[in-house]
């Protein structure tokens, strides 16, 4: 298939559209690979791909959507072969975890107190490796929805899903991160161990 | 629980990701605006939410970006 033609100009309007929004593509693709160096080739890969694709690209439309979708399939044809996932399958079944309940909810706005001094001293670091840790499709979902914003709909379209199945990934992916970061608080002593 | 907990309970997601149409995102909001117990509890599935989009954000990567852009300069000359 021959390449259109792109111009001086078409990479002008791509970088001024496309560049800014870099620091997303990139801690999408940290999280996808959790290897910095894949991360970059990811990245970059990406955006040669889309430029190369650029008049395809309606304009109007949602540029990070579609620079997400060119980001995911790359990520499944070419990087998820070299990732030595075990079994996409928890260890055991989160999808009852509710953190309002583990926090001591029941008294008005204690939960919420709790969860703030908690959760809150935990470090980035920490966070962001409890999402990396998370199965993929669960780690996808819930960085899609959670740290980019992306619609249900967007998501469906990003990971080339139903939508029912992005709420299913998005709950339990939610589920298992809450309960790995409330054992980890516990572990570090930040939550107060309840009494009943 | 009091009369529509379990509703809010069962769409708390939806809610807090305004996925629902406007009429029951209204009527969901009165109950959990009027309800301390969901109130809480919406605050803690927020809070959540909002820890994760903060915590792992990652800044502008300048070396990629510079690498990205002579990539991208090479496929034009």
């Amino acid at each position: 298939v021959a390449r259109e033609t792109l111009s001086a100009a078409d990479l002008e309007r791509f970088e001024e559209e496309a560049i800014p929004l870099t620091a997303s593509l990139y801690g999408a693709a940290l999280r996808m690979t959790r290897n910095p160096s894949d991360a970059d080739d990811l990245v970059q890969e990406s955006y040669l791909r889309a430029f190369r694709s650029w008049h395809q690209f309606e304009p109007g439309t949602n540029l990070k959507a579609w620079l997400f979708r060119i980001l995911t399939n790359l990520y499944i044809s070419e990087y998820r072969k070299k990732q030595r996932e075990p079994v996409m399958v928890p260890a055991e079944d989160s999808s009852d975890f509710d953190l309002y309940q583990a926090l001591g909810g029941g008294t008005d706005g204690a939960a919420r107190s709790a969860e703030s001094e908690a959760l809150e001293s935990l470090l980035d670091e920490d966070v962001k490796q409890a999402l990396s840790d998370l199965p993929e499709n669960f780690r996808l979902a819930v960085l899609l929805a959670d740290v980019e914003g992306f619609s249900y709909k967007e998501i469906a379209e990003i990971m080339n899903v139903p939508i029912g199945t992005v709420m299913s990934r998005l709950h339990r992916g939610r589920k298992l991160l809450q309960k790995a970061l409330m054992k980890l608080a516990r572990e570090r002593g930040l939550v107060k161990e309840r009494l009943d | 629980l009091k009369p529509g907990c379990k509703e809010v309970i069962d769409k708390l997601y939806l809610y807090l990701d305004r996925e629902l149409p406007d009429d029951e995102f209204s009527r969901l909001k009165h109950h959990i605006e009027t309800c301390g117990g969901c109130l809480d509890r919406y605050g803690v599935e927020a809070e959540f939410k909002e820890l994760v989009r903060r915590r792992c954000s990652e800044r502008e990567p300048h070396a990629l970006v510079q690498q990205i852009r002579e990539a991208l300069h090479r496929e034009v000359d």
